[in-house]
């Protein structure tokens, strides 16, 4: 399953995702304590995170392009393998699980940075001891401590990402990438922190968005996938009958 | 076609309806280790029949039997290497990811292979070399590279000429005659042309598409048997147009095609008579059988 997400990567996307943009997440955690202590830092990682799905957005365009597109002669090169819908269902997959991953890696390394930052500096901050990491959140302390925070935010920032992949899939240029993103990152995602209860419920809330997430992200492979097998197909396939069905009738 | 002759691909009563058009091909055999053309006009099918050969039309009734055995599986998928004008690689893949996710679509990809043809046909490999930021010539060559680095028995090429230069033309035709030696009469090549002069020094038996119906078809050398080409004089022009399935006039004289059965017609005019090209007897046929006002 890595295998066939990582074929429809480049080299510069790996080095993008898989490195620069951890990298950019810490740096500026870590940027954010320097100037302001751990609370800024926190700020800094909250924004963060509420940045990663338009990133997520912005860089699927290298990946899978208008993969939801109705084009019928579009991927021929898989369509002409014996392996290719198992090899792009696999990718599909990879990629949500990647998201989920992310979106709860790269909060965790910010996260990290921070606590590290306080306990090498001394500093602490909410009244608490130098060196005390419990008070290295002074913004998500709101939200129920910063692993409740955390956990909210990166379901939130999961199914943003998701949301906002599976929209823009359904073409393939870049500015549609850019205003799904800028719209999901900058509206949606930042409207759903005023959601009623969400600082009393957390884990609740967390648990519902990442749920949701993984919703859209099935139908996010279903739909790639429908189109993909649309493809071979003149006319849209029955619904009631299904693909194999019509064609085997069409022969017959 | 001799009894003896091995198929690479047999088409029994094949059809497809499309918005208006109907592709019917009651029978069509391409023999085993040659390359077959198919030649038409623009719009007569030949990327309809190849997409459904190919297996990326699925919609059709008929059989279609590859190697002897019909239907096309996951196996006979990976013994057919096919290139299309169309958008075979996603656009924003680099030559290297073409070179990852073909080695994981077919078993019997060699990366060692493609990256020498790369180099022998002149592709430029870079970090972020998209395929979408090569010209059409250099999209060709790396398709051409991809279907050549890989162990098949027959290669279904659509207009792989096209978007080549002359020299390159030259080159392609090299090759399908190397990958043909190297099969020991195992592997095919069918590919469509408008090309038809540039490939004709690599083609062996031709397949003539019309209105999506198989109008001509043989080995070359029988239908240069089957034709002749008729010169003569201006004052014959309009009798011998009669049986000539093309004239070509000029204040001199014609040019012509006609069955050499109905040479014997032609007697009593001052004529020549010589073995036409692939191409003339393909536009000639063309012509024949074209619903164009030409």
């Amino acid at each position: 399953m890595i295998k066939s997400y990582l074929v429809f990567t480049s080299c510069l996307y790996r080095l993008v995702m898989f490195l620069l943009l951890p990298a950019a997440c810490v740096g500026a955690c870590l940027l954010g304590c320097c100037y302001g202590g751990g609370r800024a830092g926190g700020g800094i990682l909250v924004l963060t995170v509420l940045l990663l799905p338009a990133a997520e957005i912005l860089l699927d365009i290298w990946v899978f392009p208008g993969i939801q597109r109705s084009d019928p002669t579009r991927l021929e090169c898989l369509k002409t393998s014996g392996r290719g819908r198992d090899v792009m269902r696999r990718a599909l997959i990879a990629d949500m699980v990647r998201k989920l991953i992310f979106s709860a890696a790269v909060p965790a390394l910010g996260y990290a940075a921070i606590v590290l930052w306080e306990l090498l500096s001394g500093v602490g901050e909410g009244g608490l001891p130098a060196g005390d990491v419990r008070g290295a959140f002074g913004l998500l302390n709101m939200v129920g401590g910063a692993g409740a925070a955390l956990w909210c935010l990166s379901m939130i920032a999961f199914f943003y990402s998701v949301l906002g992949t599976f929209l823009s899939r359904f073409g393939n240029m870049i500015w549609i990438n850019m205003i799904v993103g800028y719209h999901v990152a900058g509206g949606l995602e930042i409207a759903s922190l005023f959601l009623p209860g969400l600082f009393i419920y957390p884990y609740a809330y967390g648990a519902a968005f990442g749920l949701l997430g993984l919703g859209i992200g099935w139908l996010a492979v279903r739909t790639a996938m429908g189109r993909m097998e649309r493809g071979y197909y003149d006319q849209k396939p029955s619904r009631r009958d299904g693909t194999l069905t019509r064609r085997k009738q069409y022969n017959e | 076609m001799k009894q003896d002759q091995r198929n690479a691909i047999q088409i029994t009563g094949l059809q497809k309806k499309y918005k208006g058009f109907e592709l019917s091909v009651p029978r069509l055999e391409v023999p085993e280790g040659f390359a077959t053309a198919l030649i038409g006009e623009n719009g007569a099918g030949k990327t309809t029949l190849l997409n459904i050969l190919t297996g990326i039309r699925r919609d059709f009734k008929g059989d279609v039997a590859y190697f002897g055995e019909s239907g096309l599986d996951d196996r006979t998928q990976e013994d057919i290497g096919y290139i299309g004008p169309g958008c075979y690689f996603l656009p924003n893949w680099t030559i290297d990811q073409v070179e990852e996710v073909s080695g994981l679509l077919f078993s019997g990809f060699h990366g060692d292979r493609f990256r020498s043809l790369c180099g022998e046909l002149g592709i430029k490999r870079g970090l972020a070399r998209d395929v979408k930021k090569l010209s059409d010539g250099n999209r060709m060559k790396l398709m051409l590279a991809t279907v050549l680095a890989r162990d098949t028995r027959m290669l279904i090429l659509d207009e792989p000429a096209s978007p080549l230069d002359p020299l390159m033309r030259d080159k392609l035709c090299d090759m399908i005659r190397e990958y043909l030696e190297q099969g020991d009469g195992r592997r095919s090549v069918f590919f469509s042309t408008h090309n038809i002069a540039d490939m004709e020094s690599v083609t062996d038996y031709a397949v003539i598409l019309e209105h999506g119906n198989v109008v001509e078809e043989g080995f070359v050398e029988e239908l240069k048997e089957k034709y002749v080409c008729v010169k003569g004089e201006a004052a014959d022009r309009d009798k011998a147009g009669e049986i000539l399935f093309s004239v070509t006039k000029s204040a001199y004289g014609f040019e012509g095609i006609c069955l050499a059965e109905n040479l014997d017609r032609l007697a009593g005019m001052d004529v020549a008579v010589e073995t036409p090209t692939l191409s003339q007897i393909s536009v000639a046929v063309m012509k024949a059988n074209t619903s164009l006002k030409l």
